[in-house]
């Protein structure tokens, strides 16, 4: 199988996800690191050529944190922060809460 | 650490009438859609005084407090008893219920404006802008936007008629800061495949950067709820993060605190201090240095990995707010016996929208289940064509 045919068999359940977590407004936050209004004085900077790196995979510096956002009630990573579907029983709970009532008696006794 | 600053926005003001100065009636309210208070018996239009004793974030030194940020120490002191200057009877207002009331003699207007250690008088109130017309179109806009898998029920009992104009609290911080952040910055220098076929891999070449910014930033206007309840955000027990959302709020146009701005609305007392609060505002104003930071270092286009971020406070200046929202509220009970309150809000300065509304499972089940025997179908359309 290749990676096409992997994306297109996951086309229902990435469906049923994007639209559940758009209806439950799991990204929806105030931005107060960008909406809030600052006024910035006597800037200094420095930018130095450190390093060539070659032949790396990713576009993304390794550990690159400059989106990193701590403040948020929301969270930066809605799955894990917001939901706790991180945590396998939290994870079975959510489940419960949105399929039909008969498939989420077989999850509670699993 | 050193004692706070307090600008005490409480002095002056007495519980009781609350007289319009050309004509001395009581009868005054907001006017719709000017933010500005209005007498219904004379007519005059006000303009709203500035907010006076609170400094520029640029000069702050140390804590400044006002008054009406002050801890709450009695929180269950919600009766409140004013005594009529018109007819010299005694009225209780629960503040929990309103923060105004009628005298039951002589008809006069009366309204709570002294600040009790309850959380129910802030130091500011923006004044609602949008009216409760403007409000039901957002909102009807918003539920039309998600109708197609909104649960049945909620469609057919869906109606703007009961939306509720509520100043909710908040906290508006001001901050004078000093930041100084380094690391390393990565900018992309090349691209490039190598191989062929299902073995054909993109590479990148970086340029890596040590990277240092250093300045002052003066912030203003921060708002971190004041209720506990609305910073209990979990998108998927609760709908909370609704209220979050519709945030920013012009701040910077709240006027002092007045009881006739509360007429004809509801209000929800605060119920958090200015100490429970510090550690989310500091992490969020280092959020706003980050962010800052990364806006003079735009050509970092493969990111940056800030290694050290030192934000000092010169000082901060914390007050309290009533923020104006247009509330609908919907209470879902499941079949499985669960209850959530669903909502839809209007910021009823920006007029910016979001909520929740109740998810028709089945339709959604039934809509991913056919989406995924299509998929399975045209992955054996293409098995068989390859």
């Amino acid at each position: 199988m290749d990676h096409a045919e992997i994306i297109l068999l996951l086309t229902g359940p990435v469906f049923f996800v994007v639209i559940y977590m758009k209806y439950r407004n799991i990204k929806e936050r105030h931005h107060h690191e960008s909406e809030t209004p600052v006024q910035m004085t006597g800037l200094q900077q420095y930018d130095k050529l450190a390093q060539h790196l070659t032949g790396q995979r990713s576009p993304r510096l390794r550990d690159a944190n400059d989106n990193r956002v701590q403040g948020s009630l929301v969270g930066s990573d809605p799955l894990g922060a917001v939901s706790g579907i991180g945590n396998l029983s939290n994870a079975t709970g959510v489940l419960e809460s949105v399929v039909p009532r008969g498939v989420g008696d077989i999850l509670r006794r699993l | 650490m050193t004692e706070p600053i307090i600008v005490d926005t409480n002095t002056g003001k007495k519980d009781g009438q609350n007289k319009c100065p050309n004509c001395g009636s009581t009868d005054v309210t907001l006017q719709p859609g000017t933010g500005k208070l209005r007498c219904n018996y004379c007519r005059t239009v006000f303009d709203p005084p500035k907010l006076e004793g609170f400094k520029d974030a640029d000069e702050l030194e140390g804590e400044v407090v006002g008054s009406g940020a002050a801890d709450i120490s009695q929180p269950d002191n919600t009766q409140v008893t004013i005594k009529c200057q018109g007819c010299g009877a005694e009225v209780v207002i629960d503040v929990t219920e309103s923060m105004n009331a009628r005298c039951h003699w002589c008809r006069e207007y009366l309204s709570v404006e002294n600040q009790i250690p309850n959380g129910a008088v802030p130091d500011s109130v923006l004044p609602f802008l949008l009216s409760k017309q403007q409000a039901q179109a957002k909102i009807a806009e918003f539920v039309k936007q998600r109708s197609f898998f909104a649960n049945k029920t909620f469609k057919r009992e869906f109606t703007t008629n009961n939306i509720l104009g509520v100043y909710l609290p908040y906290l508006v911080v001001d901050a004078n800061t000093h930041s100084r952040l380094e690391g390393f910055g990565g900018r992309v220098v090349r691209t490039y495949t190598r191989g062929s076929g299902d073995s054909k891999q993109t590479y990148y070449d970086i340029d890596v950067y040590n990277v240092g910014r250093d300045f002052d930033l003066a912030i203003s206007g921060l708002t971190v709820e004041g209720s506990a309840d609305k910073r209990n955000i979990n998108a998927l027990a609760n709908t909370t993060n609704v209220i979050n959302a519709i945030m920013p709020f012009d701040v910077e146009n709240s006027v002092p605190y007045n009881g006739n701005y509360l007429k004809g609305f509801t209000s929800e007392r605060r119920d958090t201090n200015v100490d429970d609060l510090r550690p989310l505002a500091e992490a969020q104003i280092g959020d706003i240095a980050r962010y800052q930071a990364n806006q003079t270092a735009a050509g970092y286009n493969a990111g940056i990995r800030w290694d050290q971020e030192k934000v000092d406070l010169k000082g901060t200046q914390w007050r309290s707010a009533y923020l104006p929202v247009w509330l609908y509220s919907y209470l879902e009970v499941k079949s499985s016996g669960k209850r959530l309150l669903h909502y839809v809000a209007v910021n009823a300065r920006t007029g910016e929208t979001m909520g929740s509304v109740p998810v028709n499972l089945s339709r959604l089940w039934a809509i991913s289940i056919i989406a995924e025997v299509l998929s399975i179908f045209g992955i054996y359309l293409i098995n068989v064509f390859r």
